[in-house]
């Protein structure tokens, strides 16, 4: 009578420790798939400036096909690349890029610097870029912690059991990461 | 540790609005006495708690936005603040906050609301003009950390509480000398009087308890967010080369700025925000490393 208390107070005991980790673990997975939401949207957003970006520049600069061409594809790949992390960071990393040219070359364009029009999308543009930057961040350490909890104890026992696999960091551009080199 | 500090700011909320409920119910009693009527001044008092303390948790933020007089920012015209007050929330994984302007010169901003879901925050017009994109982020970053502590739940309440405590002091102040016959009436209006002014420093106390201490965390997570110091301690180096007095604020809410205005005239004890020097030292990095709890 007294071991069958016992062994059920255990497996009381043991059960309520699962059930904590399992919870933990689901609502780490849904801070992250939360916070991937939060890119998504700016992702869209930015994705949505792009076609009028376009139309403006060709106003004023119509011969600039290549880099307009090039703002166009990466433009396309961001928006097929759907749910897929490591996708979604490449052509988003392609845009930025891509969006950099353009804009550099705007530089010799002084009607359309001076077109209302552009300054604004300008701005909205930039400061997409920032909400983009800081929604990885947050992504980024929503990954972080939903990893390192897979993968220390004692999630690692039941991480693989309850079906949870580790997610992909947001990758920052390759540029970022380089030291800045000035030429003359 | 963020978790047990959004727990403490919780309770502190909670232990404040029983304060303020029993200062306000005695308050009532006072005035009930004056007017020959203790009665009704505790039923009174005791009501007005009621209502103010579900009041000002329901609408702290608005009345804290109102007494200080922002209004709410147009997009069009602050597209910057904008970018900056969502980015640091996507930053802390929060609700964008709702955000305003206050006219003003000087570089400062608050935080009010009651939860990061009912947060906003307000900036100076002078914040927007003389600060750049970094040292605003750097400004919001702070501000925003206060929404994610729950440290504006605190402070707008006590500022609300505090607000209404000293108007109803005002009140009892200039009722105090209704009922002068005879002695009995000289001692209700000498201990209205202590009252009244006992009242104010009560609610200043534990303003000043509240807030402090928690400006150097929120600098540290606002540096978190934006992954960029410089940005922060620029602010705070600009704000330290103004000098002019600020009379427009209401000294009710000064725990809630990112700057204290009335730095100059308080002392230490009863200051609401540290030095900026020692904020600016340690966001530099020299003492928080070694003592990151001070």
């Amino acid at each position: 009578m007294a071991l069958t208390a016992i062994v059920l107070g255990i497996v009381f005991v043991i059960a309520v420790f699962v059930i904590g980790i399992f919870n933990k673990l689901v609502s780490l997975k849904n801070r992250n798939s939360e916070a991937w939401a939060q890119i998504d949207v700016q992702l869209k957003q930015r994705a949505d400036l792009i076609p009028n970006l376009v139309e403006t520049v060709k106003g004023y600069a119509a011969h600039e096909k290549e880099t307009l061409e090039k703002v166009i594809q990466a433009r396309a790949a961001l928006t097929g690349a759907g749910a897929d992390v490591a996708k979604t960071a490449a052509a988003d990393n392609m845009l930025t890029g891509a969006l950099k040219s353009l804009f550099a070359v705007s530089e010799n364009y002084p009607q359309l610097k001076a077109d209302a029009h552009f300054t604004q999308l300008m701005t909205d543009l930039s400061g997409t870029e920032s909400k983009i930057a800081y929604a990885r961040q947050f992504f980024n350490e929503t990954v972080r912690v939903y990893n390192e909890y897979q993968q220390a104890f004692p999630g690692v026992i039941f991480a693989g059991m309850f079906g949870h696999t580790q997610k992909q960091f947001f990758e920052a551009p390759e540029e970022d990461k380089k030291p800045v080199s000035v030429k003359f | 540790m963020v978790y047990e500090d959004i727990a403490a700011n919780k309770n502190n909320t909670f232990i404040l609005l029983f304060f303020y409920g029993i200062l306000i119910a005695g308050l009532g009693w006072i005035i009930g006495i004056l007017y020959g009527d203790p009665y009704t001044g505790i039923v009174i008092g005791v009501t007005a708690s009621f209502v103010m303390t579900f009041f000002s948790y329901y609408n702290s933020d608005k009345v804290a936005i109102l007494s200080s007089g922002a209004v709410e920012a147009d997009r069009k015209i602050y597209p910057g603040l904008y970018y900056a007050a969502e980015g640091m929330a996507l930053a802390a994984g929060l609700p964008a906050p709702k955000v305003y302007v206050m006219p003003s010169e000087s570089i400062n901003a608050f935080a009010a609301g009651r939860d990061p879901k009912h947060s906003a925050i307000a900036v100076t017009t002078g914040a927007l003009i003389k600060l750049n994109k970094t040292e605003l982020e750097g400004v919001i970053a702070h501000e925003m950390s206060h929404v994610k502590n729950y440290d504006i739940l605190v402070s707008t309440v006590a500022a609300v509480m505090a607000g209404a405590v000293f108007m109803i002091s005002d009140v009892i102040k200039r009722s105090a000398f209704r009922r002068n016959s005879g002695r009995a009436g000289l001692i209700f209006a000498i201990l209205a009087i202590a009252a009244a002014i006992l009242a104010p420093i009560g609610a200043m106390a534990i303003k000043f308890a509240v807030s402090r201490q928690r400006e150097y965390m929120a600098d540290a997570s606002a540096v978190l967010l934006t992954r960029y110091p410089q940005g922060l301690i620029g602010a705070l180096e600009k704000i330290k080369k103004e000098t002019y007095p600020e009379e427009e604020y209401n000294s009710g809410m000064q725990h809630m700025y990112f700057a204290n205005p009335f730095a100059l005239r308080a002392d230490n004890l009863f200051s609401t925000h540290p030095p900026l020097e020692l904020r600016i030292e340690r966001l530099k990095g020299n003492l928080y490393k070694e003592n990151p709890k001070i």
